[in-house]
């Protein structure tokens, strides 16, 4: 008998303190579901986060976690999957950390294509902090921060992820769990660098892109949409303000992910190496190691 | 019931200070069961509800996405209440909003509720009621 990974197995014990309502419970939810539809068991993967409201994620999550500093999360879930690629290394963290402090690191994590999943709790606005406008705020957003507007025009993730080489960039809708547990699956099942675009709105700061705004705008990609077709991806990429499409806007399968090309990986995982040794081991076996990685 | 006598109806019910409040309210959580109600259900509504609610009624999708709970159903009503002026409770706390919101969110879904239920039968009653995810069926069972 085939049976379904139950979703309640990642739940946590972690007492949740995300307001009522924010769409960071729907990415919770959804992530659990996708990761049991995929049979991954808790033990096989790991929650990276930075520092915000939705990077708390990982506490509320039965799955290794580790939360790094601000904007960090992607170089650490790199060396991660590098120390163990057989870990499905999923890193999680709101549009300021993902796009702004680090948005170093989302430019380079795109070009390099690791084999990790990214979702950005992308809810135009920085939560954790009481409402400052961030990277992906509207033109003319009124906050804290931008008391006459926002001045800049608002980053266009998914055209700048296609822009420095990501392989697979998708968009889900808080408002929309079931289509969003779907996208992140597809996420990571792809090899290589995923991005998972989310909008969700903050129902205590952001008083302008609610659910209801979300709703008028946003609409799923056509069934003869192809997202092999970077050109067609590159034209919904833009789509913005009037419409904003969902679901998976670019992939390429054929891309040859980091771990691929890093030479001392051919010899297996290094965990498992490692563990191997301790297990069973040979006089220069460490020595041995070492001089692949340093 | 009309529409001026349901927004007044959900007024007193919730102890809102206007009827613009009143109107907000009303269309944040019809939005709200706009979104878990099937399409195909929401014409049985057309003789009990006022047609400038069945506007939001009828944003109801053919097949509602099966997990969407008590959370994201508490987000559509919550994103009026700072627009219309949540009652602050607090004692000095900086986070009135995030402690108090999940309170003001149902006692604004109950105020709805209690004058969706009076214009409705039984049966309307518990048809929207079996599509409510579990929280907010318990809050519209005692509204």
């Amino acid at each position: 008998m085939v049976t379904r990974l139950d979703p309640k197995i990642f739940d946590s014990h972690a007492e949740n303190t995300w307001c009522p309502g924010c769409g960071d419970f729907a990415i919770l939810r959804s992530l659990k579901l996708a990761l049991s539809d995929l049979d991954i068991p808790p033990h096989a993967a790991l929650i990276v986060s930075g520092i915000g409201c939705g990077s708390k994620l990982p506490d509320y999550m039965h799955v290794n976690g580790y939360m790094t500093i601000h904007g960090r999360p992607l170089p650490v879930a790199t060396g991660a999957k590098l120390a163990n690629p057989d870990l499905h290394v999923i890193v999680v963290d709101g549009d300021g950390d993902a796009y702004g402090i680090g948005g170093n690191h989302f430019l380079h994590s795109a070009r390099r294509n690791p084999n990790i999943t990214h979702i950005v709790e992308n809810n135009q606005i920085y939560g954790l902090t009481k409402g400052q406008y961030s990277p992906t705020s509207d033109k003319g957003f009124v906050t804290t921060t931008s008391p006459d507007g926002a001045i800049e025009a608002s980053l266009m993730p998914v055209a700048v992820a296609l822009a420095a080489g990501a392989t697979f960039i998708g968009r889900a809708f808080a408002g929309d769990p079931k289509h969003m547990a779907a996208v992140i699956a597809a996420g990571i099942t792809h090899r290589g660098y995923s991005l998972i675009d989310v909008l969700q709105p903050c129902v205590t700061f952001n008083r302008v892109n609610t659910y209801d705004w979300y709703r008028e705008r946003v609409y799923k990609l056509e069934d003869d949409f192809d997202p092999t077709d970077r050109e067609s991806a590159r034209a919904k990429a833009y789509e913005w303000e009037e419409r904003i499409p969902l679901g998976i806007i670019y992939r390429n399968d054929d891309a040859p992910t980091y771990e691929d090309q890093v030479l001392p990986l051919k010899a297996g995982s290094p965990l498992a190496n490692v563990l191997k040794l301790q297990k069973d081991p040979a006089p220069g076996q460490y020595e041995a190691l070492k001089e692949q990685f340093v | 019931m009309d529409y001026e006598s349901f927004l007044a109806d959900v007024q007193k019910r919730g102890g809102l200070r206007n009827r613009d409040e009143s109107a907000f309210v009303t269309a944040a959580v019809l939005r709200a069961v706009a979104e878990v109600l099937p399409k195909t259900h929401v014409e049985g509504f057309v003789q009990a509800v006022p047609p400038e609610l069945m506007v939001y009624l009828r944003g109801a999708h053919e097949e509602p996405d099966p997990y969407f709970d008590e959370n994201l159903f508490l987000g559509w009503v919550l994103a009026t209440v700072d627009v219309t002026g949540g009652r602050d409770k607090t004692e000095g706390g900086l986070d009135f909003q995030v402690a108090y919101s999940q309170d003001e969110a149902i006692d604004r879904c109950r105020c709805v509720f209690g004058t969706l239920k009076a214009s409705l039968d039984h049966q309307q009653s518990e048809l929207i009621s079996v599509h409510l995810p579990d929280v907010i069926q318990q809050i519209y069972a005692q509204s």
